[in-house]
Order: C-alpha cells, then sequence, then structure tokens
C-alpha cells in the first residue's frame, strides 16, 4: 500500500492550481516572496494559488536530534502563509512513510489532488526518498504531469539571503530586532500561564511564567521589551520580559517571565501571545536585593522608551489580522 | 545603438530553438541572434543565444562540453529512441533492476565510449540527413562515433523511472545513452525526458525564462540580461590595447603578442574597457590577427 499524502482529499473536481511546496518555517522575508510569485502565476493562469507543507516539519520525523526549534506553530505558520494571499494552505502529515515515496509518486499524488499547472518551488527544494529528487527532477516530472516549475532564488538584504537559520542565529544572540528584519515582522512566542516564582511580585514586579510554548525558539537570556497580548483581550500591553535559566529546576529549562506593565488581573491558566519588540540588556548577576531591583526600575525605564518609540503601525498589519488585534491597541502604561 | 553579447535561456518544451531566437530578434528588433547548441522541440533548459557580434563565437561554445538531467522509461523500445517514436513493448523480462545494478550498469558508460546516433538525429550520412532516411523507412547502417562521458548518476530511480545527470563532451546523444543503458540493464529503455542543466560555463540556475524575457527584454534593457561576448569561453585570454594598438586593430592589422601569455586566443579591450573584438594569434605566434573585430 502505497501511503497517501491526501488521505481525505477528495480530488474529483480540484481546481487548477499554481502550488508551492516547502517547510515555511517562520514564513520570512524569502517566503514571503515566493509566496508572492504564487499568488501572481495563479493570477496570471486564472487558477488558485496553494501551498503545501509539512507537519512535523521533515526532519522533526527523520532526525529529532538535530531537528532546530521553530520559529512558528503549526497553527501560525499555516496563517502567516494564507496572510500572503495563498487560496489553500494545505497540511501534509509528515511520517516515515511518506518520507519513503519516491520522487515520481510524490509528484503524482500530488498532481492528482491538485492539478498544478505550474509549480513554483525555493533552488534548493528536494523531495521524495532521501530527498533524491531535486529540482531538475521535479521539472522532468513536468513532462509526464504536465506542470512547468519556476524555481525562485533566495532574496537577501544585501549582505545574506534571508533563511530561518538566520532568524534562529538572531535569536540566540537576543537580537530581535535583526530576527524580526528577517521574518518581516517582530518575533514571538504563545504559552500558557503558569505559577511562576513568587520571587517577582516581592520585588515589585509581578510576573505571568509562560509554559507549554511548544518546540518554539527562545531568544537568548536577557530583559526584552514587548508587548503582550492576553487570551480575553484585542489589546497589546506593554511588557517587560525576563528570558532566563531556571537555576532551581534544570540548568536547561528556558523561563519566560513577561510583567505586563500596568496590568494588574489573574491571568493564571490563560494564553499570553508575547510580541518582542527590543532586547533591554543581556542577563546579569547581582550582590543582593536591592541591586537588583534599582536596576529593574532602570530596565523599565528603558522598556517603556523602547515601547515608544515602535511605529504606529506595529506590528504590521498581517499580525494584526491573525492576532485580531484591534485598532488603537497600543495601549497602557506607556 | 549595435547589441553584443550573450543570452542565457531557458527553453521550455514546445519551441525549436530557432523559435527561441525568432521571439529574441523580435524583442530586439535586429536580426543578428543566433543560439548555439540546439535543443529538440521537446527538451528543455540551458540555450546560449548569441546577439550581434557575439554570434561569431558560439562555435567556441560548440566544443565546450554539455550537463543534463535526463528522464529514462526502462522497460520499453521505441523506434526513435525518445517518447515521440512508436513505444514498443520489448523484452517480456519482468525482472526490474535493483538500484545497485543501475549503478553498476551506469559505471560501464563512463569514460570514452562508442555511439551509435539515434536514426531520427539531425546527422547526415552520404550527404543524407538520418531522419529524412528513416521517415522514408529505409534502414540505414549508422557510423558509431566517440563521445566523452565524465560522470552519470543516478538522482532517482524507481522503476521504471530512472533519472540521471549526465556530464558529457558535445556531440553526445542522451537519446542512444538512455537507449543504451536501458539495453545494457536488460529491460530496454527510452529516452522520455530531457533538461540541459548547463552548456559549457553557463548553467540552469542563471537562465532567464521565456516569460522573464517577454516581460523585460527590449534594445534599452538589454545590458541588464545579456552576459558580456567575453564570457563565452573561459580559455580566452583578455588583453587591453593601447590606443595606437586599437587603431590598428580597427584597420584589420595584426597588434603585437609581444610577452602576452601563450594562447591561442584573446579577448581585445581598450583602455577604456570597449570590447574590440578577437584576436588569433598568428602562425609564427608573433602578433594578434584581428579575427573578429568589433566597431564603436
Amino acid at each position: 500500500m502505497i501511503p497517501q499524502l491526501f488521505p481525505d482529499f477528495d480530488n474529483r473536481d480540484s481546481e487548477r492550481h499554481v502550488l508551492t511546496i516547502g517547510n515555511f518555517d517562520g514564513v520570512h522575508r524569502g517566503h514571503q516572496h515566493l509566496l508572492g510569485l504564487v499568488v501572481s502565476a495563479a493570477n496570471a493562469n486564472e487558477a488558485q494559488s496553494g501551498a503545501l507543507t509539512f507537519d512535523p516539519l521533515p526532519l522533526e520525523v527523520l532526525r529529532p536530534e538535530v531537528s532546530p526549534p521553530r520559529l512558528t506553530s503549526t497553527a501560525d505558520r499555516l496563517q502567516l502563509i494564507r496572510a500572503c494571499g495563498i487560496d489553500s494552505v494545505i497540511p501534509i502529515s509528515f511520517t516515515r512513510e511518506i518520507a519513503s515515496l519516491e520522487a515520481p509518486q510524490f509528484v503524482e499524488q500530488v498532481v492528482n489532488a491538485l492539478r498544478p499547472v505550474e509549480i513554483v518551488v525555493g533552488s534548493d527544494f528536494a523531495f521524495g526518498r532521501d530527498r533524491s529528487g531535486n529540482v531538475d527532477v521535479l521539472r522532468l516530472l513536468g513532462a509526464l504531469f504536465s506542470y512547468t516549475v519556476t524555481v525562485v532564488d533566495r532574496i537577501g538584504d544585501g549582505t545574506q539571503d534571508f533563511s530561518s537559520s538566520r532568524v534562529r542565529a538572531g535569536l540566540a544572540n537576543g537580537d530581535v530586532r535583526s530576527a524580526a528584519e528577517i521574518l518581516g515582522r517582530p518575533y514571538f512566542l504563545r504559552g500558557t500561564v503558569v505559577v511562576g516564582q513568587r520571587r517577582g511580585r516581592e520585588l515589585g514586579f509581578p510576573t505571568a511564567n509562560l509554559a507549554e510554548m511548544g518546540k518554539l525558539s527562545i531568544p537568548a537570556d536577557g530583559i526584552y521589551a514587548a508587548m503582550t497580548q492576553t487570551q480575553s483581550g484585542s489589546a497589546l500591553i506593554p511588557s517587560m520580559v525576563y528570558v532566563g535559566t531556571n537555576p532551581t529546576f534544570n540548568e536547561k529549562a528556558r523561563v519566560v517571565e513577561v510583567n505586563l506593565l500596568g496590568f494588574d488581573g489573574d491571568l493564571y491558566g490563560t494564553g499570553l501571545v508575547v510580541l518582542f519588540a527590543d532586547r533591554v540588556r543581556g542577563d546579569q548577576r547581582f550582590e543582593n536585593p536591592a541591586q537588583l531591583i534599582s536596576q529593574m526600575h532602570r530596565d523599565r525605564e528603558r522598556t517603556i522608551g523602547l515601547i515608544g518609540a515602535l511605529s504606529s503601525d506595529w506590528p504590521g498589519q498581517a499580525l494584526r489580522e491573525i492576532l485580531k488585534i484591534g485598532n488603537g491597541a497600543l495601549t497602557g502604561d506607556r | 545603438m549595435d547589441l553584443h553579447g550573450i543570452l542565457v535561456v531557458d527553453k521550455p518544451r514546445g519551441p525549436t530553438s530557432h523559435d527561441v531566437v525568432a521571439r529574441i530578434r523580435r524583442l530586439l528588433s535586429m536580426r543578428q541572434v543566433g543560439h548555439a547548441g540546439t535543443l529538440d522541440p521537446a527538451a528543455e533548459g540551458v540555450l546560449v543565444v548569441g546577439v550581434g557580434r557575439a554570434t561569431k563565437l558560439l562555435s567556441a561554445l560548440s566544443t565546450s562540453s554539455k550537463r543534463y538531467a535526463a528522464h529514462i522509461v526502462l522497460g520499453m523500445d521505441s523506434v526513435s529512441g525518445d517518447v515521440e517514436g512508436p513505444a514498443v513493448f520489448g523484452s517480456s523480462k519482468v525482472s526490474q533492476p535493483t538500484i545497485e545494478s543501475i549503478g553498476e550498469v551506469l559505471e560501464r558508460f563512463i569514460g570514452e565510449i562508442q555511439q551509435v546516433p539515434p536514426a531520427h538525429a539531425a546527422i547526415k550520412v552520404d550527404g543524407q540527413p538520418l531522419y529524412r532516411r528513416a521517415r522514408r523507412g529505409e534502414s540505414v547502417v549508422v557510423p558509431s562515433r566517440t563521445v566523452l562521458i565524465t560522470a552519470l548518476n543516478v538522482l532517482d530511480y524507481q522503476y521504471p523511472d530512472l533519472f540521471v545527470d549526465v556530464h558529457c563532451s558535445v556531440g553526445t546523444y542522451v537519446r542512444s545513452l538512455a537507449r543504451d543503458i536501458g539495453e545494457a540493464a536488460g529491460t530496454g529503455g527510452y529516452l522520455h525526458q530531457l533538461l540541459r542543466t548547463q552548456s559549457g560555463r553557463f548553467r540552469l540556475d542563471d537562465a532567464w525564462s521565456l516569460s522573464e524575457l517577454e516581460r523585460g527584454l527590449c534594445a534599452e534593457s538589454f545590458a541588464q540580461y545579456a552576459r558580456h561576448p567575453a564570457a563565452l569561453s573561459d580559455e580566452f585570454a583578455a588583453h587591453i590595447f593601447s590606443p595606437e594598438a586599437a587603431v590598428a586593430w580597427y584597420h584589420g592589422r595584426p597588434v603585437s603578442r609581444l610577452e602576452q601569455p601563450n594562447y591561442a586566443q584573446v579577448h581585445a579591450f581598450e583602455v577604456g574597457g570597449f570590447w574590440l573584438g578577437v584576436g588569433t594569434r598568428s602562425d609564427e605566434g608573433e602578433v594578434w590577427q584581428p579575427s573578429l573585430v568589433v566597431h564603436a
């Protein structure tokens, strides 16, 4: 039995598509460029635009030990792809069985399900067993299955190409601004509020501690200026975020503690979206609580200043729609 | 305005190589356009097009190597060795070669091999194009020729579909290679689709699609799309001529080689960077004889 890419797909009346296939983790500006070309090619061909993407990501299944943390959850990734104007975003459940499909089998199933007239891929596209199928094979198969192939070169900012690994490298350095430059939007984390250390409250900085953040990349240790959306609100609340390692629990367990400025309410058990604006400083040791408290007051001033400097359309239209952020959303203690 | 240069085009399936030339002629509103190394209508990929004086240099490409991605369908023969001829389900053997045995088969084709061109090829025997005779149903003895395969790798294989990456010398018929690989594999086989991924130094990644050219190519934008004629060959040296030498050159007079390196040909430039053309070393080896002169 040949594994099926689209087990539940009724393909009898599929429309013609201009398709792309990829992981699109982060849906960064390079991806956005490619997806934009898919949309215009679909318009030119009077076809639907479609994006096939994998969930989990192939590396997470095939080599989990080397698979890097993600930049977007699956749900956000699909929404961000759709926000580029793609008509149908189709996640393929990736398994070892799917990975064992030979290149022609893979293409045949895609063709039967979605009738592509054109397939648009990046130049590093590879598919099928052992990633043996490359863009040349995809193109040769186009003669058999009547589609054309357009290969899109990577784009960049003049110094380097946009890539997910560049975003990860930026986050690993705490450089959330350069990560945002490549993403074309601020980097954000989603999580659930759990009871954290009470220390923050005693210091006069009550924090909501995030957990269940999935496999997302967490920026380097330090203090960040951020905006937070609560589960119930459409507004964004200025926040000072502490990212660090939890010394009492496990050296490797990272903690994300959010101090929502001017917000006083019970968030326990609710979801938060934290959008990183800028880094205030790196992590630091303090001799005594008094020193820590005075530094935190300075951090808070700096955070307010950094958030005040954000442009009025921050974090951008796509994210506003996806997160359903209302107009005039920048509220709170400024 | 005189335009000279090389356009690296990604020919789609369908049009003839000459159709591509005709489109570029129309876009540039000029006659002097030609192509190197014909691709059959059904084949696709890198087609090198010369514009202006660069057409005179296209023959330099005819000696350079080619690279193809080929889709070979095993288990079947066709009379013409490709999909355009009638398919003949040949051997009743159903044993499907393993990837290992395919690898062994391919290894036998690496190096200098003897190849019989397909009967439908555009080569002539006794002054008659082979394909004419083949179409008349005449059986012709096609002489074999020596070609060089420098690399032959499997891109993907699932019986009956075999995808290979071929690095070969000019004049190699991938169609014949596909037929011979099929025979050696014991299944028969034919070339289903051919993609030229490289011609000389020009790669598919660097090629413009026809739709990109249709959208933007015109005489004014030519420089954005074209490569300098000197890009045609690595083997040519570049030489900057003194103003006096440039004047002599324009009059068709040879220019002293002095201590120039020992190349057979040279691209000549003015001090300002203007391309003067191509010089060929004289038999005595002392001067560059202008073999192609470009006028400002």
